[in-house]
This record gives structure tokens, C-alpha cells and sequence, in this order.
């Protein structure tokens, strides 16, 4: 098979989507193409913009990061160690090795000596791992921009990642949560940095594709709590009916992005900021919680009493979290000394 | 002491199936070797196979996998010969 674009080279990959297959060269320049425009589209970054990219040693978040880097975006990366065991060291290897060979150096955040390791927050407040993860990601990527003074965080939320999310928020018709969902969550008037997601356009394959072939080292394994994740019974859904209707998910994605948009500003964000119901899934998959200055508009933000950050509670939900991590361990130093 | 039993068979199940494989590479060198690294496993197919085929005997779905050898990324209708090494990677990301 040859390659569509050039006609000379041997295609490396076939995308039934774009009724297109091409060779390594060509592929590069759709890639980066589909990336473009979609900042382009929904005006996700200015030029001058400093950017935050979230890595987490992913195929995603890699390859975002070294495309943001080659159409000479400011950027610096974040790296959370979530402290799961094995996982977190190999993944932070990766992100580590792949910023050397870029010259960069990434900020890295570490979740157990904040006394917060997600594996044991999960377990003292009894819930779900990546409901506390989605708190503590957000917590950090909202304080890091502050104090590095970026003006954009970035994330490599990609199409299959969108639609599945779209597809289980209509499921559960959360209204709140799709009026949100979107790749370009402005800046907040309370001085909360825009949250970007430049990969919208770009499906899981092509991202492998492109972090295979630009030799980009990520760690294959998924971290070890996705396993549950309902997002993924979306993933299949959507792939079953992809590779019947090849380019279903675009047209899915993007059709909400284009028609439902007047979701975005109708009344219910408020409403239904304040009357959804605990434990419902948030736009980026985080557990709602209700004082969360990203979740909704719910009175006055003001700051946390203890860390300064956002919040509509007298302290923020990330550090109420960590308080009741560590009265658990002093509880438990307690019980064992005497 | 019936749960004592019940690993020991479990792990004498293992090693014959180990010894099996082994046995299996060095008798069958000619098969194509299909390495699925996520699932950490190797599977040995008689060639020649297309891509799409291989990905088909894995029970993998086509649009959630890259398929590689070495450097190179294979298209779908790629021939695989027998000895040769192939990669199927998965794309999905959960969480
Ligand atoms: S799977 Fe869950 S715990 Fe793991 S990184 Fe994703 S959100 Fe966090
Ligand atoms: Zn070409
Ligand atoms: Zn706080």
C-alpha cells in the first residue's frame, strides 16, 4: 500500500477515518495538522502562551508535549507521582528520560512526601482511587500554574478520551457535566488558569502511532487502578461502532462541540451545580464535589484558609483530604504504641 | 493444607506449561512470534498471515492496536512470514 499524500513511499499506516493511509513523513504532517487546527478551532492557545503540560509518562501526554514543543510553544512539563507502587517509579523514569533528551527538566510533584500518597488517601476516605486522583491532579495543576505564573494548563485528553466521556455523561445525563465539556475551559474570573485539551482531534491510534514512529519512550502499562474505570466499556462501545462507521467518533465529538454548545451557557450550570448528587462523575472524571471552584458557580470562591487555593468550604477539598490522612496516621501510631 | 496442595498443582501446571513453550519455540522456530507486551504474553502463529489476521487471533479489536516490527509500524494488510517477530500494542488509555 502506498502512501496517499507523497504516492511514493510505502504507507506506514491506514486511517479508515480520513479514507487515508500514509507513510511516516506524511503521517507527521497530518498529525500535526489535526492538532493545529484543532487549537486553531476553539482557540485553545495564544503564541505567546506559557504552558503547563501534565505529563504522566503516557503515550497521550508525551506526545502532546513534544508537539507542543516543535510548534515552539513555551512549555514546561508537571509530573505528578501519584505514589503507586511500581507504576509511579516507572513512569516517572520515562517522563524524566524523555525530557533530558529535549534539554527540559520536568517539575515534579510528589504525592507521598505531601503526605498524600493517592494508594492510602483512597483507602482513609473510603473511596474510589481515581475520584481522590482527579482532586489532587486538579489541586496541583491549579497551584503549579499559579506559582510558575502560566497562563494555560495542557492535558493529552484525546478523541477516544472525549467521545467515551461524552457518550457516559448523555448515558447518565449529566447535565452539569456536559455543559462543561469542552477542550477549552477558559480562565475563571477568580484568576483559575484555562485548562486546554490541543490532542481533541487526534484519536488513541494515531497518538501511538505518532509516539512509535517519533521513537517517544512511554510506558505502555496503564497505571494499575484504570482497570475499573467505566470509561473504558465507552472505549468499546465506541470502537465497535468506529470500525462499522469509520469516522463515527468525530462526528459525534465534534457535532456536540458545534450544535449542543448552547448547553454552555444555559441555566444549567447553575442549577444543576448545585443539586448534583454526590458521587456522580465530573467532566474530567473526578468525583464531584460541590466546593469545587471548577465544578460549579455556586456563591462567592473564596480562599483556603489553610493553603490559599480556591475554594467555596472554609478549607479546600485537597486539604481536607490530607488532614484526614493524617489524623488516620496518628490514629494508627496511637493504636499500635499502646 | 488443601490450600498447600492446590498451589503446588497450580505451580507444577505452570512449569509444564513453561517447559511446553520453551519446547514450542525450539521446535517451531518457523512460526511468526506475536508478542503482546501489555498483557505480557508471546504466542506463536503458523505463517504466512496478514497483519489483520494476527490481530484477529488474539481477539484483539483492529482499530485499538498498533502493530510493529523492530522500528516499523505494519499496516493491516501487511504479510507476515514465518520467523519473524511482531508486536501488538494496545492504544487504550483507561482512567
Ligand atoms: S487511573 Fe485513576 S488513579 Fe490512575 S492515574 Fe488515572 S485517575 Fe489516577
Ligand atoms: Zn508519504
Ligand atoms: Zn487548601
Amino acid at each position: 500500500m502506498k502512501c496517499r499524500r507523497c504516492r511514493k513511499a510505502a504507507a506506514a499506516i491506514e486511517l479508515p477515518s480520513h479514507h487515508a493511509a500514509f507513510c511516516p513523513e506524511c503521517f507527521f504532517v497530518f498529525f500535526k495538522k489535526q492538532v493545529r487546527e484543532g487549537i486553531k478551532k476553539h482557540r485553545l492557545l495564544s503564541p505567546g502562551d506559557r504552558v503547563l503540560v501534565c505529563v504522566s509518562g503516557g503515550k497521550d501526554s508525551l506526545v502532546l508535549w513534544d508537539v507542543l514543543m516543535d510548534m515552539g510553544y513555551e512549555t514546561e512539563g508537571l509530573y505528578i507521582d501519584l505514589g503507586i507502587e511500581g507504576y509511579s517509579d516507572r513512569s516517572r523514569e520515562k517522563v524524566i528520560a524523555y525530557a533530558e533528551a529535549r534539554g527540559k527538566q520536568p517539575i515534579i510533584v510528589e504525592l507521598t512526601k505531601e503526605g498524600i500518597p493517592i494508594p492510602e488517601a483512597a483507602r482513609c476516605v473510603r473511596m474510589q482511587e481515581c475520584s481522590i486522583c482527579g482532586t489532587v491532579k486538579r489541586y496541583f495543576f491549579n497551584r503549579i500554574a499559579k506559582e510558575g505564573r502560566f497562563n494555560a494548563v495542557a492535558t493529552g485528553h484525546n478523541l477516544d478520551d472525549e467521545s467515551a466521556r461524552l457518550l457516559g455523561n448523555i448515558f447518565h445525563w449529566q447535565r452539569e457535566h456536559l455543559a462543561r465539556q469542552h477542550p477549552h475551559l477558559p480562565a475563571s474570573a477568580e484568576g483559575l488558569v484555562k485548562k486546554v485539551k490541543p490532542l481533541w482531534r487526534v484519536s488513541e491510534l494515531e497518538t501511538a502511532a505518532y509516539g512509535f514512529l517519533k521513537e517517544i519512550d512511554y510506558v505502555i502499562e496503564e497505571c494499575p487502578m484504570s482497570e475499573r474505570a467505566t470509561s473504558l466499556v465507552y472505549k468499546e462501545v465506541l470502537s465497535l461502532i468506529e470500525e462499522r462507521m469509520p469516522g463515527s467518533r468525530i462526528v459525534f465529538y465534534q457535532g456536540f462541540l458545534d450544535k449542543a454548545n448552547p448547553l454552555r451557557t444555559s441555566e444549567w450550570k447553575a442549577t444543576d451545580a448545585a443539586s448534583a448528587p454526590a458521587g456522580t462523575l465530573a467532566d474530567d472524571g473526578v468525583e464531584y464535589t460541590s466546593d469545587d471552584p471548577e465544578n460549579g458557580t455556586k456563591g462567592a470562591a473564596r480562599s483556603c484558609a489553610s493553603c490559599g487555593a480556591l475554594t467555596y468550604a472554609e478549607t479546600c477539598a485537597y486539604c481536607r483530604l490530607k488532614e484526614l490522612v493524617r489524623k488516620r496516621r496518628e490514629k494508627r501510631a496511637k493504636e499500635t504504641n499502646g | 493444607m488443601v490450600r498447600k496442595r492446590a498451589q503446588r498443582r497450580v505451580s507444577r501446571a505452570k512449569e509444564a506449561a513453561h517447559g511446553n513453550q520453551r519446547e514450542g519455540i525450539l521446535y517451531n522456530a518457523e512460526m511468526i512470534r506475536v508478542c503482546m507486551p501489555q498483557k505480557k504474553k508471546e504466542i506463536e502463529i503458523p505463517g504466512p498471515k496478514r497483519v489483520m489476521d494476527l490481530i484477529a487471533e488474539t481477539g484483539m479489536r483492529p482499530s485499538t492496536v498498533i502493530v510493529t516490527q523492530e522500528k516499523k509500524l505494519l499496516t493491516k494488510d501487511h504479510r507476515v512470514e514465518d520467523g519473524e517477530t511482531v508486536n501488538i500494542i494496545s492504544v487504550v488509555s483507561g482512567g
